[in-house]
């Protein structure tokens, strides 16, 4: 009995198993089995090879351009990536983009970058092997980008640029066509420096209209938008995920203002309590309305806090919040409990209070 | 209703074996179900053929189903991800699974004329895991499969997709 028997529909389905195991960047492998399996025949190559090209994880810088230059002559492929994940840390040495036929990338560029300038800068820096600069022309060369998963320590200028012209209202004419249906983001900071991004850059990315779900590791304390409301409504995000950022709350108060339809809201790993205004001040019963408390979010029904900032300890007073189950501290939880009444909305199914970072 | 779902139907392999079975039970199959739900009471007093499945797959394909009767029906959704999002079986699945490659790709061939999706997912997930790791000669060897392609055309397909190879 071979393999073959079965038919062309549930060979993709499990080539498709094959290819999409995981969520998170730290797990995103590709472990080469649908390379291996577009090797073994004719025909699971023809089944295997649009599955293949489904999941692009970056893990060399040569793998980054090696995949670039095989989506650029083989226009049909492009339509196959829904899934793309990049690494900074791979790219500290540029070494120069080479293609058979130089003219492909550029007419790529030409034809989705309105500038000219910009167009001749974009190539130069394409040609000399810049990370970020063949990060964006492998974005606007795939229209079916769903979910982007970016692992380094700053966004540099090309990624910038092109996450920029995609903005809503901002899309210009050739920036038609290209993330436009991106609607997973995971933004994940790494480096030997404990920096975190900052809110200004990770704004580059909510700020693409279509995302729906938004998840960042590591984002630090930054004074930007300070008291002003931010300028963009997100009204399609529905998740939001921030684990182990250090953010003031005002500034989280007006992300999540600008967030009406959020439905998933999970915020943990954020003690941060130096700041005087620092997530301790984020706890719903002191937020003050017009913004609202949680209450005003009448669809959200997932949330994830650690128990710290939500019930407002202070640092000296972590330590009292522990797994012990004295009567005491029952009816402390308790008292805690009660004061959430009335500030979270009704709308809610699914609460969890995490004790991370105590 | 409580009555009609604690009733029994029988089915007939394509071998000839009647198999009386819970009606609850044979309705993890969206097709016996949606044939049921279409006819009525006159399809339980005759035996409903299923033609591309024989009297062992039949007989294995209704111990997983009896085993699985209360689960909730899956999502009408067919394109929901995250049924395929991982390779993780549970483990009374696996031991169903540990079978011949042959009854192996009979339970996905019935499961998939039967719609039973859940039952689909397991057998492709269990495929799966039995390709991962592997080189190209041994899925050939593991699967039966001829090698149809010149050396030229392996060595092309190598470079073409060398990005995937660097892992």
């Amino acid at each position: 009995m071979s393999l073959n028997i079965l038919p062309d529909e549930i060979l993709v389905d499990i080539f498709q198993i094959l290819g999409e195991e995981s969520d998170y960047y730290d797990d995103l492998v590709q472990d080469g089995s649908l390379y291996r399996v577009a090797l073994s025949s004719r025909r699971l190559n023809r089944l295997a090879t649009p599955m293949l090209y489904r999941t692009f994880i970056q893990t060399k810088h040569s793998t980054l351009k090696k995949f670039l230059r095989r989506v650029l002559e083989v226009p049909k492929l492009r339509g196959c990536v829904r899934r793309v994940g990049i690494e900074q840390l791979e790219s500290r040495v540029a070494t120069p983009f080479e293609c058979n036929d130089p003219n492909i990338y550029e007419a790529a560029i030409h034809a989705v970058e309105h500038d000219t300038a910009q167009s001749e800068a974009w190539i130069i820096a394409v040609r000399a092997g810049e990370w970020d600069a063949v990060i964006a022309l492998l974005f606007a060369i795939l229209p079916s980008l769903e979910e982007i998963h970016v692992l380094a320590w700053n966004i540099p200028f090309w990624i910038k640029k092109i996450l920029a012209n995609c903005a809503p209202g901002q899309r210009q004419e050739k920036a038609r066509g290209y993330l436009e249906n991106v609607t997973t983001m995971y933004v994940t900071y790494w480096h030997d420096m404990p920096n975190g991004f900052t809110l200004e850059e990770i704004k580059h990315f909510i700020k693409l209209g279509t995302v729906k779900s938004a998840n960042f590791d590591m984002v630090c304390h930054q004074t930007f938008l300070q008291n002003q409301p931010l300028s963009f409504s997100l009204e399609n995000l529905c998740s939001l995920f921030f684990d182990d950022s250090h953010i003031d709350s005002h500034l989280l108060k007006d992300l999540l203002r600008s967030c009406p339809n959020l439905q998933s809201f999970r915020f943990y790993h954020c003690g941060y309590f130096d700041s005087p205004n620092g997530p301790n001040v984020f706890v719903p019963q002191r937020i003050q309305r017009p913004f609202g408390s949680l209450v005003d979010f009448e669809v959200l029904t997932d949330l994830e806090m650690d128990a710290c900032i939500l019930f407002g300890y202070m640092a000296a007073a972590e330590s009292s919040f522990t797994d012990s189950d004295s009567e005491d501290d029952e009816k402390e939880r308790l008292r805690d409990y009660v004061k959430l009444i009335g500030v979270l909305p009704s709308s809610l199914q699914i609460y969890r209070s995490t004790n991370a970072g105590m | 209703m409580a009555a009609e779902k604690s009733s029994i139907i029988t089915l007939q392999s394509n071998d000839g074996v009647s198999i009386d079975v819970d009606r609850q039970v044979a309705e993890r199959s969206m097709l016996i179900k949606n044939m049921m739900e279409d006819l009525g009471d006159e399809a339980i007093s005759t035996a409903v053929p299923i033609p591309n499945v024989n009297e062992s797959v039949l007989k294995k394909v209704i111990e997983w189903c009896e085993h699985h009767k209360n689960d909730p029906q899956p999502a009408q959704d067919d394109d929901s991800d995250s049924r395929k999002k991982t390779t993780d079986i549970e483990e009374w699945d696996q031991k169903f699974m540990q079978v011949d490659q042959e009854m192996l790709f009979e339970i996905i061939l019935a499961s998939n004329y039967l719609d039973i999706k859940p039952l689909l997912d397991v057998g492709c997930k269990t495929v799966a895991n039995m390709i991962k790791g592997k080189s190209p000669e041994e899925i050939r060897k593991t699967f039966n499969i001829t090698n149809d392609f010149t050396p030229e055309e392996e060595e092309q397909i190598r470079r073409e997709n060398e990005w995937a190879e660097d892992r």
